[in-house]
């Protein structure tokens, strides 16, 4: 049974934009807009996520601004900041409010620019981004975001190990992804080697363990069960969204290593579904490093614990293998533009589920999972979607 | 001993918070949040306990030596911070606290608690090898 549908999905390119957040957004809500076929007086309310515009580019109560300019003024919007899981967040309120008949019609999206084109180098948005660690406690040690995710993996290294060769391999595959996915910022054919070579940002990762620093918009519309057939486009069904969060700082978490919120969110989400994790086709995950990507597809019980590396290195996780994991190229090859990045991947799932992605298809998938991290995995946000019936 | 030095049963009045830790940690000592109900400890404070949520917690001395559970170098650094340098969570008889590192550690080495740095006015704990 279906909480909610998406009827219309899209976003922007990810990679470099010189362009207003308003204009980045209203590129990909249009385009979720046309493909659901809604008229824009349908829309009842707007759920807008964005993580740092404050910070970035002094820019605040996005969420009437970003409606204003797509004429959606007057209805109810509302604005979501949860770190890397912004979008998701805001996602699983939309699912809710349709859910729960409050709202028919729901636009649900997210934008961020991250590049030097907000007039910050690497060393401004490295600490634009270490605001997500703990303020006291975390921030005056100088512990930055890839840090964060090494303190994970190398505990990870340590317990089951794990290799850098494996994690290595993680970036290579979501390159080789990301070749077809033409809203990709990357996506190339790379070897274990040239990941290994290059330099080292927080050890064990190298850079190209890490994802980009990306600008981009996704966008999708949310409508009850009820309403789907109603709409151009074709519905895709919301069935588990899964939420919970951890302790911060880092050191106060019983368990880092497993990331026990997405755990525990992707328990709630498959029990909503009805499913386990056996029954998932692909998954898109949190790889904001490689290591993170090892880590989620364990939390999601996709392979046993400690596994990640060596099912990596096998190749089960690529598109030809048993379990694709990040056929979008990921947050490593896509792109992660923070607030944009949760609806990003539900964009990919519903053009996946509907089997319109060409090159980078997974064959007759029915049911995916998409897993979000926010901060230092104190956020997280689990999302099962079905082919509809 | 220093008598001027302060403790944690003595200047600790009430829930532990921000001052106190802050206070303390500059005076050389590791002041833990432990709760009075269950008698969960972290190494920062909460108003509420983690585990249980009771109100009642107290300050508690942790101890100044431990294990290294990860670490990494950080070379990429944020703005105001310059020359790579190394950060670690340390299990102090299993309560976690992450610090910086004085020298170079991997995981399962042995380190005691050795000095502060401060960034924009707010300490932070350093730790060193035991050789």
């Amino acid at each position: 049974m279906a909480r909610a549908c998406v009827v219309g999905a899209g976003m922007t390119h990810f990679g470099v934009h010189d362009k207003p957040l308003e204009e980045l957004f209203a590129e990909a809500a249009l385009s979720a807009i046309h493909d659901a076929g809604v008229d824009g007086d349908e829309i009842d309310s707007l759920y807008f996520g964005n993580a740092m515009g404050g910070i970035t580019e002094n820019d605040t109560h996005l969420a009437p601004k970003l409606a204003s300019y797509l004429g959606l003024q007057g209805i109810p919007c509302q604005r979501f900041e949860d770190a890397c899981a912004t979008s998701s967040n805001a996602f699983k309120h939309a699912v809710q409010s349709v859910e729960a008949g409050v709202h028919d019609v729901v636009l649900v999206g997210g934008a961020e620019r991250c590049t030097p084109e907000t007039g910050l180098d690497t060393k401004e948005m490295t600490r634009t981004f270490a605001s997500a660690s703990h303020r006291t406690y975390e921030q005056p040690l100088g512990l930055t975001f890839p840090g964060v995710f090494a303190l994970l993996t190398k505990r990870h290294m340590y317990e089951y190990g794990t290799t850098e060769e494996q994690l290595a391999e993680v970036a290579v595959k979501n390159h080789d992804h990301g070749r077809y996915n033409p809203r990709a910022h990357f996506g190339g054919q790379v070897d274990v080697a040239e990941v290994l070579d290059s330099p080292i940002v927080a050890d064990p990762f190298h850079l190209m363990d890490c994802c980009p620093f990306s600008d981009g918009a996704s966008a999708v519309i949310v409508v009850s069960d009820e309403l789907a057939e109603s709409f151009r486009g074709e519905p895709v069904d919301v069935t588990g969204v899964g939420h919970r969060t951890d302790t911060v700082p880092i050191a106060d978490k019983n368990a880092p290593v497993e990331t026990t919120a997405a755990k525990e969110a992707a328990t709630e989400a498959y029990e909503q579904a009805g499913i386990s994790a056996d029954n998932i086709d692909f998954a898109e995950v949190h790889d904001c490093f490689t290591g993170a990507e090892v880590i989620a597809i364990e939390a999601l019980g996709l392979v046993p614990e400690g596994e990640g590396g060596p099912v990596t290195k096998r190749g089960e996780t690529h598109l030809s293998g048993e379990m694709p994991v990040n056929p979008s190229g990921g947050l490593k090859a896509k792109g992660h533009p923070i607030g944009a990045t949760g609806t990003a991947q539900i964009v990919e799932l519903t053009e996946q589920l509907r089997g319109e992605v060409g090159e980078r298809q997974v064959p007759d998938a029915t049911k995916a999972v998409a897993h979000n991290l926010g901060g230092d995995t104190a956020t997280a946000v689990v999302t099962v979607m079905e082919a509809g019936q | 001993m220093n008598g001027d030095r302060p403790s944690v049963a003595e200047d600790v009045r009430g829930v532990p918070d921000y001052d106190d830790w802050r206070e303390l940690l500059e005076a050389g000592i590791l002041m833990g949040s432990q709760c009075g109900s269950c008698g969960q400890t972290t190494a920062t404070p909460h108003r509420r306990c983690i585990e249980c949520g009771s109100e009642h917690l107290n300050g508690t001395e942790l101890p100044t030596t431990g294990e290294v559970y990860s670490e990494t170098t950080i070379n990429v650094t944020p703005t105001g911070f310059d020359e790579p340098y190394q950060i670690a969570i340390i299990d102090l008889d299993g309560t976690r606290l992450t610090a910086r590192i004085a020298g170079t550690v991997e995981i399962a080495d042995r380190v005691r608690f050795s000095d502060t740095i401060t960034t924009n006015g707010c300490p932070a704990p350093v730790f060193e090898p035991i050789e």
